[in-house]
């Protein structure tokens, strides 16, 4: 598959590989993306791996419709995690192991039978005081590495109401595509994962987060 | 187009606006030329932002905290021209000393200011639909490329359109607020005037229809929805309408009923007694009844209280139209018994005998009833009469007549049990 897919926002397409960086407010907003992200990726027959950031949302992803319009819980198309299991597993975030996560997770899914998986992460949980989030910006730099060797498309969640400015501007800056009030724009300058890491090799997260109740 | 610097005197404060492009590098590196453009989509995204923003303050903690993403300088807040300061992340709450006069000379231009412990300090204009807003104010620990100055430029320029945008999205609401505020207030005032020429047309169809006490407490209970009664001055039930009556009607003691009254009458408006709201129909000075409202939960409202007080009227009307009459036959009658025992005006007393409905036609008999002092009035002895033939089913006609009372009878009744009956009327 090398033409875009469904992104079920809006009318736009996804090219094979895509990292997107979506940006919104409050959580009607982020139910919506997910929505539209996930039961596109559901109707399509992808493997679809979501990260969340509390048991609620995963309980209202749950009862997605299914590929072949079935209700949910699914036997295995859906996967829903939350993050103490994901980014803060083991208490502290590592870069490493979560691409590791990411890269398990595609090789799992196509051993399963699929030929294309779809990803997304709430990221709110960076909002947390834990160890190792500081390195949140250099991780979406890596990611790119990783998305652009496998049949997927991968879109990470930012509530606006909660990250400052300055992560913002960083986020945008590691991500080839962004995608904000329903248009996506292209980055085509993003910094990529070895300049990004050049140039900032100690990258710590840009600023506190506005809302620290996280 | 090539890039180039526009640059004004030294130490001139010009108002004319100064727009700085980054000098054309003369062979910018790959890798810095894609940063700045990277830079570039950074700050659409801000723009973005700012632009769906109706938060003024969300607008400006925006601007201010992306600074650190895009270069080594720091917003220190933002100025305005009404004296407000906006402190930026991290910074204290008041304005740096001798900043907003500073500010103030600046104008609509920008320029340099002098920041205590800031090497570099910079004013940008905050600009929108209506003008200049204010100033961003930045600094840096070193003295800034241009390209750095025209980021901080740009984002200066988004921040006043978006600042300017959202108060005047503000505005819109408030005026909005204000125009379905005004609505709501019009919409109730006319349900309410309407529901006043409702309560206005039915009670004065009541006045007029003749329907009496009864009709006045079922218009009342129809348009508030809660029972009425209608009560004499003594506190019997005269009209009831609605659910509940009680049976048998409960009746207060002579001295806490004129009590109540006396509350009544300095009152003047509905008032509240336990249960029940109430208002006396009194047209002259004197208590002629009372109408009342039973409502236990108290859900009375404006109108309901102006339907009490229009049906205290129309009762008043009525019970003086009752009165009225009372007084005329009471006059008529008197006058009648008057002419009969002076033997004047034979053919006339039969004429008003017969306006009284009295068939003087019959054969009748003249009693003079003596009080002997038993009654303090001439009025008490007439009542006491009165009553005495009413309860012996005898009818009649009866006046005053020289301290006793002349009555005028065709009935043959028992004169002893009559003379006891009001002996005892008069307290023996």
């Amino acid at each position: 598959m090398t033409g875009p897919v469904p992104s079920g926002i809006g009318e736009i397409g996804l090219v094979p590989g895509s990292h997107v960086c979506a940006f919104y407010r409050g959580d009607a907003d982020r139910d919506r993306l997910l929505s539209g992200y996930l039961g596109a990726g559901l109707t399509a027959g992808d493997k679809c791996v979501c990260v969340v950031d509390s048991a609620d949302t995963a309980k209202l992803l749950g009862s997605l419709p299914g590929a072949c319009g079935e209700p949910g819980p699914y036997t295995g198309q859906l996967d829903i995690h939350l993050p103490e299991s994901t980014y803060l597993a083991g208490g502290e975030f590592t870069t490493s192991d979560m691409l590791t996560f990411w890269t398990e997770g595609m090789a799992k899914a196509e051993v399963e039978g699929y030929s294309f998986c779809r990803l997304v992460g709430e990221m709110t949980w960076a909002l947390r005081d834990a160890p190792g989030v500081e390195h949140l910006v250099s991780y979406e730099s890596e990611l790119n590495r990783v998305t652009s060797s496998y049949p997927v498309v991968v879109l990470c969640l930012y509530d606006l109401d909660r990250f400052s400015g300055e992560v913002v501007v960083n986020i945008v800056k590691t991500h080839p595509q962004v995608l904000i009030q329903g248009i996506l724009v292209e980055n085509p300058y993003y910094i990529g994962p070895d300049e990004f890491l050049r140039s900032a090799p100690e990258s710590p997260l840009p600023a506190a987060p506005r809302s620290a109740s996280a | 187009m090539t890039a180039e610097q526009t640059t004004r005197k030294n130490g001139s404060r010009d108002t004319a606006a100064v727009v700085r492009l980054p000098r054309r590098p003369a062979r910018p590196a790959d890798g810095d030329l894609r940063e700045r453009l990277g830079e570039f989509r950074a700050l659409l995204v801000i723009s973005l932002l700012m632009t769906e923003s109706v938060n003024e303050e969300q607008i400006l903690e925006l601007a201010a905290s992306s600074a650190p993403g895009l270069g080594p300088w720091r917003v220190e807040g933002y100025g305005f021209t009404d004296g407000q300061w906006c402190p930026g992340p991290g910074r204290g709450a008041g304005a740096p000393a001798g900043l907003t006069r500073q500010l103030a000379g600046l104008g609509s231009a920008g320029g340099p200011v002098d920041l205590p412990g800031r090497p570099w300090a910079q004013a940008y204009p905050l600009r929108g639909v209506g003008g200049l807003l204010g100033h961003l104010v930045a600094s840096c620990e070193e003295e800034l490329p241009a390209e750095q100055r025209f980021l901080i430029q740009v984002i200066a320029q988004q921040t006043g359109v978006a600042v300017s945008n959202a108060r005047l999205h503000a505005r819109e609401r408030a005026t909005a607020a204000e125009l379905a505020a005004t609505n709501e207030a019009l919409a109730e005032t006319v349900t309410s005037l309407q529901r006043s020429m409702d309560i206005h047309q039915r009670l004065t169809r009541v006045a007029v229809s003749g329907e009496g006490q009864p009709g006045i407490a079922k218009a009342l209970h129809e348009l508030t929805g809660m029972p009425v009664a209608i009560e004499d001055r003594y506190g019997n039930l005269t009209a009831w309408a609605g659910p509940g009556q009680p049976d048998p009607y409960p009746k207060e003691s002579f001295a806490k009923r004129e009590h109540l009254l006396r509350r009544l009458m300095r009152a003047g408006t509905p008032t509240r007694d336990g249960e029940r709201l109430i208002l006396l129909a009194s047209p002259r000075t004197d208590v002629m009844g009372v109408l009342a409202l039973i409502d236990p939960g108290r859900r009375a409202d404006h109108a309901d209280l102006v339907a009490l007080e229009h049906g205290a009227t129309v009762l008043s009307m009525e019970l003086a139209r009752l009165r009225g009459i009372a007084d005329a036959e009471l006059r008529l009658s008197r006058d009648l018994v008057h002419d009969l025992l002076a033997g004047t005006d034979d053919e006339s007393a039969l004429t008003r005998a017969e306006a009284l409905e009295y068939d003087l036609r019959r054969p009748h008999r003249v009693v003079i009833v003596e009080g002997k002092g038993r009654a303090r009035a001439h009025d008490a002895l007439l009542s006491a009469v009165r009553r005495a033939m009413r309860q012996a089913r005898q009818d009649g006609l009866f006046e005053n007549w020289s301290g006793n009372v002349a009555v005028v009878t065709a009935g043959q009744t028992d004169w002893e049990q009559l003379r006891r009956a009001i002996m005892s009327d008069l307290g023996g």
